[in-house]
């Protein structure tokens, strides 16, 4: 087997569930809707804690009823219906965390620092940014949040202190409009701080025993959830609710508009680069998981060709969400290109088929 | 590297220190393949001469000395060594006198144990029943002594050939240090690092290094700090040398470590004695190779990579500051040039009305684009470096000067590059000098043209990409089993952080080194 799970410790496991929690929670959802029945994100950001506490306990209470080692195993344990729809579920909310940041990534480059570029061209600095990490395992994957983290911290903290003297409590108010729109906030983020979970529990045989990947887990959802509220609550201190529908990447608009500029450092352009460097990452991840599940479903002994096609497949869809016209364009031109390309990746995982069914055979 | 990149479905069994305390390490099977069988020494003399001379071609190698003499007038023997290797003066006086003395004593048979006892009066003599161990002692410069009708020979250390005396280190100069570095001599390096390490616990194991060349190696360690594994794992990765010829300690090197395509030194390599003894404290491994004056150090991590011989010397106050500077100076040498070239092409917006104009008015003569001048450079840069270390002497600082000053002075007048990037590349040279590996110097002066090119290409985002990977990779890396990043990924319990110099009570094993006995 080549899964490049490695082995890890707790405070890396720590480092990256607050991460991921970190940047799902602030960059999974398109918020604009959220914001149209008042400004009650940052509470509404409490609820989706808390569901993922519940989760958790959930899944590793059946982890260790069933006795399977990872989320994978317990998969294969479940009965055929229900191994569906869970697996489809995971499979699709890990995806989704690999997507949805890029998404917002690219609607802040293009909108904020790079307006004159052809999207495809940033995509291609995101492709190798998520394979790469995610092609080298779980192992580096937790070492470099352990790195990224205190850096993330910082800018959060700096992004949050730099905005102060804006800051407006009255912005506040209302916290709701109607009544519905408190539960329809809060069912539709509530999934928001799942991905962490599910990437730790996809890893967990890496992370020296399920207890340790539980109280990992916490820590890591008390960082980053607790950091998300502060930083909602800043946004809704510094916009009101109105402009905060209406605006497509708030945390990047915020880091763009920071006034404390020096001549020549630019805290704004360094803050938004420690964002989107861990928010990158946090995508590898997700990726990392979503291609250990599968790898683990259909019997493929390597992770790098479903990493590989995942990683593609998901920069694509990002593409297509938020720049569609460019794509289809990219299609007429290079679409042999672009069919051809996973053609590679997409043999070892035939091989390996084969190879399984003729051991199973002899 | 090719199979470790395409090869599918590979089991995951590469050496690690830290997290396979259950597993094995790899295997050494294919290694420690046998060659041929030991021929035993000939009982008869003429074959013994006639297989020394086969194995040394003695007729086209007039170096090899063969003396037939008596023992006692009785025993026919003979003594084979080579010339120039062996001291003569002690082969005379203590090997040929003592065995055709007048008043020899009355011998009944000739062993081994008595010519030792009785006979010659060398210090150091090892009795040997193989041709090959005669034949490799030979070629080392001992002494080798025959005599008829035996199966075993004498191997007496009689090495004299000629040494640099020990000198002051040039690559890693400290003001408050001591002023000793290593020479060519094997033994006179390991007498450099036993009189820093006086205790009975330090080991130096003498081993073939791996070559046809037959160089020997020390593997120096302590003998209650090393990890085992550690040590049989790098015993295993030298038993698995097959080469021509291990001629220096950095080939050794690359023949050893995990990741030989890599920028980045997985070991550290110093001239200085002290250094290489506190690295044996640390419960670490120092390889000395014949020939080479130059220690390797393994396994080490980035912290120690960044860390200076004096650091230990200085107060712990004054030691963090100037461990700050040099990190500072690092960033500097990293970031500056790329920084200013991913503001100036991608985002002039962002930068000052001041800045932009003081920019564009240095730039305005210069026919070169920003990127290609930034570059151009930089690469002069490193060319005036290397002609400065390969120019010998005094001449080497005279280039330096006159890189430095006059071709930037006539390179700006000639309107081939603008002062605001002259400058730019003189600071990020002097961060990169402050930098005390020289491996790693080297490594941060490539990577820095690496990020300009990133940086030219994607503004930011070429920089944060390029960024994010180079982390990626470093977190990946291992040296010897212990991960580069430790103690701070994967945190390890550390009593000396990357930063902050650590208190001098608290020195020892650290804990990534995974040691078996507490020091």
């Amino acid at each position: 087997m080549n899964r490049r799970l490695g082995r890890f410790g707790q405070r890396e496991m720590t480092a990256c569930a607050a991460l991921t929690a970190l940047n799902c929670g602030c960059f999974s959802i398109d918020k604009r809707d959220l914001y149209r029945g008042g400004n009650i994100l940052h509470f509404a950001t409490l609820l989706s804690l808390f569901a993922a506490f519940l989760l958790l306990e959930l899944l590793t209470h059946l982890l260790r009823k069933t006795g399977a080692k990872s989320l994978g195993a317990l998969c294969r344990r479940l009965p055929v219906p229900v191994r569906a729809v869970s697996l489809l579920l995971w499979a699709a909310t890990l995806l989704l965390t690999v997507m949805l940041p890029q998404v917002h990534f690219l609607q802040a480059m293009t909108g904020l620092l790079y307006p004159d570029a052809e999207p495809v061209v940033i995509a291609l600095y995101l492709l190798p940014c998520l394979i790469l990490p995610a092609c080298l395992g779980m192992e580096t994957l937790v070492r470099t949040s352990r790195v990224l983290l205190p850096v993330t911290v910082i800018a959060a903290l700096l992004t949050l202190a730099s905005y102060a003297r804006h800051y407006r409590i009255e912005r506040l108010v209302p916290f709701f409009t109607t009544g519905h729109a408190l539960l329809g906030q809060s069912v539709i983020s509530l999934l928001r701080f799942l991905p962490p979970v599910l990437i730790l529990l996809s890893a967990a045989p890496g992370g020296q025993g399920l207890q340790h990947v539980r109280r990992a887990c916490r820590t890591g959802l008390w960082i980053g959830g607790g950091l998300t509220v502060a930083l909602e609550l800043c946004l809704g201190l510094t916009y009101r609710y109105t402009e905060l529908s209406e605006m497509e990447a708030p945390l990047y608009r915020l880091i763009a508009e920071i006034d404390t500029v020096s001549a020549a450092i630019r805290l704004d352009r360094i803050l938004l680069f420690v964002w989107t460097t861990a928010s990158m990452l946090v995508c590898a991840c997700a990726l990392y998981a979503a291609s250990l599940l599968l790898s683990e479903v259909c019997d493929v002994g390597d992770i790098r060709p479903p990493a590989v096609l995942l990683g593609c497949a998901s920069v694509f869809a990002a593409l297509l969400l938020t720049h569609a016209d460019g794509v289809l364009r990219l299609l007429e031109r290079y679409g042999w290109v672009i069919a051809v390309l996973p053609v590679p990746f997409c043999l070892p995982l035939f091989s390996e088929r084969r190879r399984l069914r003729w051991q199973s055979g002899s | 590297m090719k199979r470790s990149l395409f090869g599918f479905d590979e089991p995951y069994d590469r050496f690690e220190l830290l997290e396979t305390e259950t597993k094995t390490t790899g295997s050494s099977s294919d290694a420690s393949e046998q060659r041929h069988a030991p021929q035993p020494v000939p009982t008869r003399l003429s074959r013994v001469e006639a297989a020394l001379k086969e194995r040394f071609f003695a007729d086209q190698n007039p170096d090899l000395i063969l003396r037939p003499f008596r023992i006692g007038r009785r025993f026919d023997a003979l003594a084979a060594f080579l010339n120039g290797m062996a001291d003569s003066g002690q082969i005379d006086e203590f090997l040929l006198a003592p065995a055709m003395r007048q008043e020899f004593p009355k011998l009944s048979r000739c062993t081994a144990k008595d010519l030792t006892e009785s006979v010659f009066t060398l210090r150091e003599a090892a009795a040997a029943r193989t041709l090959d161990e005669a034949v490799s002692a030979i070629a080392e410069g001992r002494a080798a002594v025959f005599w008829a009708g035996s199966d075993e020979c004498l191997l007496f250390d009689t090495r004299g050939y000629v040494s640099r005396s020990v000198g002051q280190p040039q690559n890693e100069p400290t003001v408050l240090g001591p002023h000793e570095a290593f020479t060519e001599n094997l033994r006179t390096n390991i007498t450099l690092l036993r009189r820093i390490l006086r205790m009975p616990s330090f080991s130096a194991k003498l081993r073939p290094a791996g070559g046809k060349n037959g160089v020997q190696l020390a593997l120096c360690y302590h003998v209650q700090r090393v990890n085992r594994k550690l040590l049989s794992e790098v015993e295993r990765r030298l038993d698995a040398i097959e080469a021509d010829a291990v001629l220096s300690i950095g080939a050794l090197e690359q023949r050893i470590e995990e990741h030989p395509w890599l920028p980045l030194p997985q070991t550290l390599k110093t001239e200085r004695p002290d250094r290489a003894a506190s690295a044996v404290l640390d419960g670490r491994i120092v390889l000395l190779l014949e020939g080479s004056p130059i220690a390797c150090v393994l396994p080490v991590t980035i912290g120690m990579l960044f860390a200076s011989a004096e650091d230990a010397s200085m107060r712990r106050p004054v030691g963090t500051l100037v461990r700050l500077v040099r990190a500072a100076g690092m960033l500097l040498s990293v970031c500056m040039p790329a920084y200013f070239l991913a503001l100036t092409q991608h985002h002039a917006g962002q930068l000052s009305g001041e800045v932009l104009s003081v920019v564009l008015s240095s730039h305005v003569l210069v026919f070169l684009p920003l990127p290609a001048e930034m570059i151009f450079l930089l690469l002069v840069f490193q060319l005036v470096r290397e002609a400065g270390i390969r120019v010998p002497g005094v001449v080497g600082h005279a280039i330096g000067i006159i890189g430095g000053l006059l071709l930037g002075q006539a390179a700006v007048a000639a309107h081939l590059v603008s002062t605001v990037v002259l400058i730019i590349v003189a600071l990020s040279g002097l961060g990169n000098f402050t930098i005390p590996d020289y491996s790693t110097q080297m490594c941060v002066a490539y990577y820095r043209i690496l990020l300009c090119v990133a940086a030219t290409l994607g503004g930011f985002l070429g920089i944060g990409a390029a960024a994010l990977l180079t982390l990626v990779l470093l977190c990946s890396v291992k040296s010897f089993g212990v991960p580069m990043l430790s103690p701070f990924a994967p945190a390890t319990r550390t009593n000396r952080p990357f930063l902050v110099r650590g208190r001098l009570s608290r020195s020892g094993v650290q804990d990534f080194m995974n040691p078996e006995h507490a020091p």
